[in-house]
């Protein structure tokens, strides 16, 4: 490469992050060479900042800065309805939806036979004792609608089950204003089988 | 580059970048191949319905350097019973292994890709009960295995051809069963119960509709497990990964 030794080793850096290939890299890489030193302490202030006091919740293991998280510790949230969704990221598409108020369960990833990721491999141990005490009287399984998703929802549906608290799977179906005519053969079925009365 | 059409099924997707899917098919025309679906892991993709693991569908694909892309298909059948059992999706993902681990890139078999389908055919058709559909995935193993020309011996010593009732051994590196004198030729020998050898006797070219008929006590259930996973692992060369879920849901 024809850089700089240093903003070689910043345009490697840069690669090793998600979605940044190498020609965003360089991009990215001159733009921040030209940034003022004040700009460029923020930046690397806030990324340390983040990642120092950024740890996970011991009782939904979602990400948070203070433990427990601000959803376990809100007063205000149903304490008897727990969803349990796959990475942190789900958790916030929920909470965008202002539609559920109760708790969650974050198991950090997803069974996957195919990869050899077992029910060991993520929190699902701490599910259990979380359902203990007889608070819990809904767990709402929102796993994705990939293979893997469905290979966790049916496997925590397994172990839940016999603790006699009510097991329930999000819907599937249509996304809003979706045609039809575009809609895969296996969500279309789905969507028949979950119908409604209107 | 150039477009050709395939039928096949898919293996298993690997996600590659940010939206989109590396689909390992397997198919009649063309053997296994793996293809590019570009913003295959978006919601809005038209390509979602039929890339899904499982599903049987006839493809567009296009020739690439490296990897294909696959950008047209058309969903056959999408198998959906095996999704929505944890056992048969435990079993089917083994079987999808078993030929994803098994066979080389663009060696096309009609007979594989029959099995496959026949194979599915059967988890999705049949009870969820775990004798049956173990046998059904023992019955697809030594067909597997029949079709690669690595079915394993089962009848008479392969060293010293005797086919008299005795003590038994399966020689897990000379594929198939040793008497008790020539066992010492094979260090991979293990023992074997005479109810797991007719259990595999008994599988052994049959069809996966008499799958139900064998029943196996627990112990001669696990030895043959065990037995068929080891040989298998040593003929691909590498770990099945499904193998370790499909014994823990088995239960």
């Amino acid at each position: 490469m024809f850089y700089p030794q240093p903003v070689v080793q910043l345009i490697n850096e840069l690669t090793k992050l998600p979605g940044v290939g190498p020609k965003t890299a360089q991009r990215l890489a001159l733009h921040l060479v030209g940034l003022s030193q004040e700009e460029v302490e923020r930046l690397t202030g806030a990324i340390l900042e983040a990642r120092e006091r950024t740890t996970h919740c011991t009782t939904c293991f979602n990400i948070t800065d203070v433990d427990p998280c601000r959803i376990c510790r809100d007063p205000s949230r149903d304490r008897s309805l727990l969803c349990v969704v796959e990475e942190p990221k789900d958790v916030v598409a929920l909470e965008r939806t202002h539609e559920y108020r109760g708790l969650y369960h974050v198991l950090q990833g997803a069974i996957s036979p195919m990869e050899g990721v077992g029910p060991n491999d993520i929190r699902l141990k701490e599910l259990l004792p979380r359902l203990e005490g007889g608070e819990v009287r809904e767990v709402i399984l929102a796993t994705s609608s990939s293979v893997e998703g469905e290979a966790t929802a049916m496997y925590v549906a397994r172990l839940v089950k016999p603790l006699g608290i009510k097991v329930t799977r999000i819907a599937y179906g249509l996304p809003v204003g979706g045609n039809l005519e575009y809609v895969d053969e296996l969500t279309l079925t789905r969507a028949l089988q979950g119908r409604r009365e209107f | 580059m150039s477009g050709y059409r395939a039928e096949g099924v898919v293996l298993r997707t690997r996600p590659l970048g940010e939206a989109d899917l590396v689909v390992t098919l397997y198919t009649a025309e063309e053997g296994k191949v793996e293809a590019v679906a570009r913003g295959g892991r978006r919601l809005r993709s038209r390509l979602l319905g039929c890339i899904q693991p499982f599903s049987h569908g006839r493809y567009l694909l296009w020739r690439g350097r490296t990897l294909d892309s696959l950008s047209q298909g058309e969903l056959v059948r999408s198998f959906r019973e095996l999704r929505e059992d944890l056992l048969r999706m435990a079993c089917a993902s083994y079987l999808a292994e078993l030929v994803d681990g098994l066979t080389p890139e663009r060696e096309p078999s009609g007979a594989i890709f029959s099995l496959l389908l026949e194979g599915w055919g059967f988890l999705a058709a049949s009870p969820p009960e775990t004798n049956l559909l173990l046998n059904g995935v023992s019955v697809f193993e030594l067909r597997l295995l029949n079709i690669l020309g690595y079915a394993p011996q089962l009848w008479q010593c392969l060293s010293c051809k005797t086919a008299e009732e005795g003590e038994w051994y399966f020689g897990i590196r000379t594929g198939g069963v040793l008497c008790a004198r020539c066992a010492s030729q094979d260090e991979t020998a293990r023992p074997l119960s005479g109810e797991t050898l007719g259990g595999l006797r008994q599988l052994a070219g049959a069809p996966l509709a008499r799958a139900g008929v064998l029943r196996l006590s627990p112990g001669a259930r696990t030895e043959m497990r065990e037995l068929l996973k080891e040989y298998i692992v040593y003929r691909a060369e590498r770990e099945l990964k499904s193998a370790g879920f499909l014994d823990l849901v088995r239960g």
